[in-house]
Formats: structure tokens, C-alpha cells, sequence
């Protein structure tokens, strides 16, 4: 009876038949309707007969969405007192991506450093480019996080000379520095790898 | 369709068909006009695909899903298809003037309201797809071919789809059914009957008609569009294949 259903590896188009539900439970990129399992991608079909599942493999990573626990790219737009706004361009891990069209993320200040701040602003600035973690999305928000020692700043420009700044260390601790007026900014909350992000 | 049709056919043709009792194109009464679709065709579009329908050409390009701006238009169970359907100024025979007029804008609306069943828009709430629709030359029935076109970028954007939709337009010239009209049939005809289905569901999601048809010449147009949709999802399904075969 299952002959006439595609097998593993056939490349299926939105709407194929895939299997009854009696014989398999539903996997990725497929829709139950009256009791069928029909696909919703193009893509392979994979079938594990040991769990009795069947979805579709597709082959892009598109539609480019977030899901929690990425590392994404973004630019700092507008910082409140509490909370920053930050336009994401592009996704590092698990696989470099650069977004079409930004989404917009939030930093909540208890998500921004381990220590406390008063406000955002001393850690950040207008402008800056900032490495975080997505730690949740509903819908367009999407909850940000740069409390890793990892995440952070990764390149900023001095507010006096608009020249980009430098990390030093000092004490054991990154600092940026203006490499022309020597301006020190000491709370930034600098990532790990500043200034050695390379997208392409 | 006729503010498009006018600047086409300066005049009027006599009949509607030759004396061999084929059509003026020299098509046979259901017989279609010769169909190419090419998928993936932008480089910085989600999907998009490309469709030469006889003399028609038509470039769909689908971006999303991404954020809504203004953000009021959010709708929070599910994701707002928008399309736009806009036709070159050098589309047509005589200088169309550019920008949306009131048939585009009621095509896009068509054109939407066709698409949005087969799309699991409920997946991604809060959030806008759009369709943008370029028609580069036009020679009647733009709006079935670029719902054709337009499901075939949405499929190649990647996002879930309950079924591919495919349309084709029926009609009734000079007192025969015909199926997929040009220009001048559409214009000089007796009815037009444009319908866009989902194959394999065989769902109608959009019927159109302008013109008169009695009840039986209604149904026997209908089962031929619905006859040539099949052979239209065949090509469909070719195209995508042929974009992502390895």
C-alpha cells in the first residue's frame, strides 16, 4: 500500500502525499490534513522507520528567521534608559547569514552584563556593532542577550574623533580606547573577539 | 482588462476566428498558448521565478517573511501577504503611465485573496510576505499568469505551502468556449472567465467572470480551465524540480 507514496530521498513539491497517518508520525516541513501527511516544502523525504517519522529535508536554510540560542550581528539604533534597540543584520552561528531586511531586537539591562549598570548608556553607544544571544522571539520582538563574556561590542567608534576604537588590556580587563585623543571607555561591555569579526 | 487591451488592437478584427475554424493565433478552441517558467531567476529576492506566457512576461520576486512597518499592520496570529502587481510602462503597445492605477490595485487585491489559501500563514504571526509582481509585456490574461509565477516564488522562498496554485482563464468568443484568451478575444469576446485552483486539493481560490455565459457553457468552460490548470501544474512542478534537482 505504501508504493505509491514518494520514498526516502525523492524530491518533493508543496502538496505531495507523503504517507497515512496510521503509518507515520509527522516530522519538519509537513502538514496533517484528513489524516494524510502532506509536504509543505520542496525538499527530500526522509523516512525513520525506527521512530515512524517522515518529514521533509529542505535544502535552503530559507525562510531566514531567529530561533533562540543564535549568535547574531547587530547595530545598536536607540538606547533608553533601561533597554537598547538593535537593528540585526546578520546571523553567526550556526551558519553565517547576512538578512535581507534587519529584524529589530531589544537588550533588557539585566540581560546586558553581569555587573550592574546603572544605565544603558555606559555600556553601549549609538552605533556600535554588537555580537548577542537570541534568548526569545514573539513575532517581530526578539529578546536579546549579551551576558556572555563572549558577546558584546565587537567594533565602535570613539564619540569625540569617530575614530574606531581599541581594545587594551588593562588589569586583565578589555578596555576601549581612542587611539587618538586616548580616551578611555571603561564599562563598555566589549566581546571577547573585538574588532576581529569578519563576515565574509 | 480592457483599459490594458485598448492600447493593443487599434482595431477591430472582423471575426474571431479563420476560416480553417481555428483561432486567430491559430490556436485550436482549448488549446493554450506556449507556457515557459524559470524559478529562482533574482539573486536578492527570498524567491522568485519568471513566466513567458505566450507574448506575456512577468517577473514575481517574494520577500519575507520579515518585519512590518508600520507595525499596527501586524496581524498577531498570523503573517500578511501583500502583494503588488504593477505593469511597465513599456508593457504595453501604446506608453502606459507608470504607478498604481485602479485596475492594478485591484488586481494585486485578485491576486492576494488567490494566494492566501494555499500559504500556512499562521506560522509566522506578527510578521509581512510580500509579493511583488512586474509584468514586463503584456498580451491578456497577465492576472492567471501571475498567480502561476507568483506560487511558483513563493514556493522557491521557502515558505510552507499547503499546494501550488495555478490558474487559467476560460472564456466565450464569437458563441465558442475557448480556453486562455489573448488580447483581442479578451477584448472583442463574448465573456471572460479567469480561475486559479489548487491542484491537487481542487480547491478554487479565485473565479472571475465578466461577460454572459449560460449555465452549461459555464460548467463546460469551467472543466476545461480545470482540465488545462493539470497541465499547468505539470510544468509547475517541472520548473521547481528542474530548480532543485541535484
Amino acid at each position: 500500500m505504501l508504493k505509491k507514496y514518494p520514498k526516502t530521498g525523492e524530491l518533493v513539491i508543496p502538496g505531495e502525499k507523503l504517507s497515512p497517518l496510521e503509518v507515520f508520525m509527522p516530522g519538519e516541513n509537513v502538514y496533517v490534513e484528513d489524516g494524510f501527511i502532506y509536504a509543505a516544502k520542496i525538499g527530500n523525504v526522509l523516512q525513520d522507520l525506527k521512530k515512524r517519522k517522515v518529514w521533509v529535508y529542505s535544502r535552503t536554510d530559507k525562510p531566514a528567521l531567529l530561533k533562540p540560542g543564535e549568535i547574531v550581528l547587530g547595530q545598536v539604533t536607540q538606547i533608553k534608559d533601561k533597554s537598547l534597540t538593535v537593528k540585526i543584520f546578520a546571523k553567526l552561528k550556526p551558519k553565517k547569514t547576512l538578512f535581507k531586511t534587519p529584524f529589530t531586537g531589544e537588550i533588557y539591562i539585566a540581560n546586558a552584563k553581569r555587573e550592574f549598570l546603572e544605565t544603558m548608556s555606559q555600556a553601549f553607544t549609538v552605533g556600535d556593532i554588537i555580537k548577542c544571544k537570541v534568548s526569545k522571539v514573539t513575532g517581530y520582538l526578539i529578546a536579546l542577550d549579551t551576558k556572555d563574556p563572549d558577546l558584546g561590542i565587537v567594533y565602535s567608534r570613539c564619540t569625540k574623533c569617530y575614530i574606531p576604537l581599541k581594545a587594551v588590556t588593562i588589569k586583565r580587563k578589555q578596555i576601549l580606547q581612542c587611539p587618538k585623543c586616548k580616551i578611555i571607555y571603561p564599562n563598555k561591555k566589549v566581546a571577547r573577539d573585538y574588532g576581529k569579526i569578519i563576515l565574509h | 482588462m480592457n483599459e490594458e487591451m485598448s492600447y493593443m488592437l487599434e482595431k477591430k478584427p472582423e471575426k474571431l476566428f479563420r476560416d480553417d475554424g481555428k483561432r486567430l493565433s491559430g490556436r485550436d478552441l482549448f488549446e493554450l498558448r506556449p507556457i515557459k517558467m524559470k524559478v529562482g531567476i533574482l539573486e536578492n529576492a527570498d524567491g522568485s521565478a519568471f513566466i513567458e506566457w505566450g507574448k506575456n512576461k512577468i517577473i514575481v520576486a517574494v520577500y519575507g517573511p520579515r518585519e512590518i512597518h508600520p507595525k499596527h499592520m501586524a496581524i498577531p496570529t498570523q503573517a500578511r501577504l501583500r502583494c503588488r502587481y504593477n505593469m511597465a510602462a513599456f508593457s504595453t503597445s501604446e506608453r502606459k503611465k507608470p504607478g498604481p492605477d485602479r485596475r492594478s490595485i485591484e488586481l494585486s487585491k485578485v491576486i492576494r485573496e488567490a494566494l492566501v489559501p494555499a500559504l500556512l500563514l499562521e506560522k509566522f504571526p506578527k510578521t509581512v510576505i510580500d509579493v511583488f509582481i512586474e509584468v514586463l509585456e503584456s498580451e491578456g490574461g497577465t492576472r492567471v499568469a501571475s498567480i502561476t509565477a507568483a506560487s511558483l516564488a513563493l514556493a522557491d522562498s521557502g515558505l510552507p505551502m499547503k499546494d501550488l496554485v495555478t490558474a487559467v482563464a476560460a472564456g466565450k468568443i464569437d458563441g465558442k468556449i475557448v480556453l486562455d484568451l489573448d488580447s483581442a478575444e479578451d477584448m472583442y469576446g463574448e465573456a471572460d472567465l479567469p480561475i486559479a485552483i489548487m491542484p491537487r486539493r481542487k480547491e478554487i481560490t479565485l473565479i472571475q467572470m465578466d461577460g454572459k455565459m449560460t449555465p452549461q457553457e459555464l460548467r463546460l468552460a469551467l472543466g476545461k480551465a480545470i482540465e488545462a490548470c493539470q497541465q499547468i501544474y505539470e510544468m509547475q512542478k517541472r520548473a521547481l524540480l528542474e530548480r532543485y534537482k541535484i
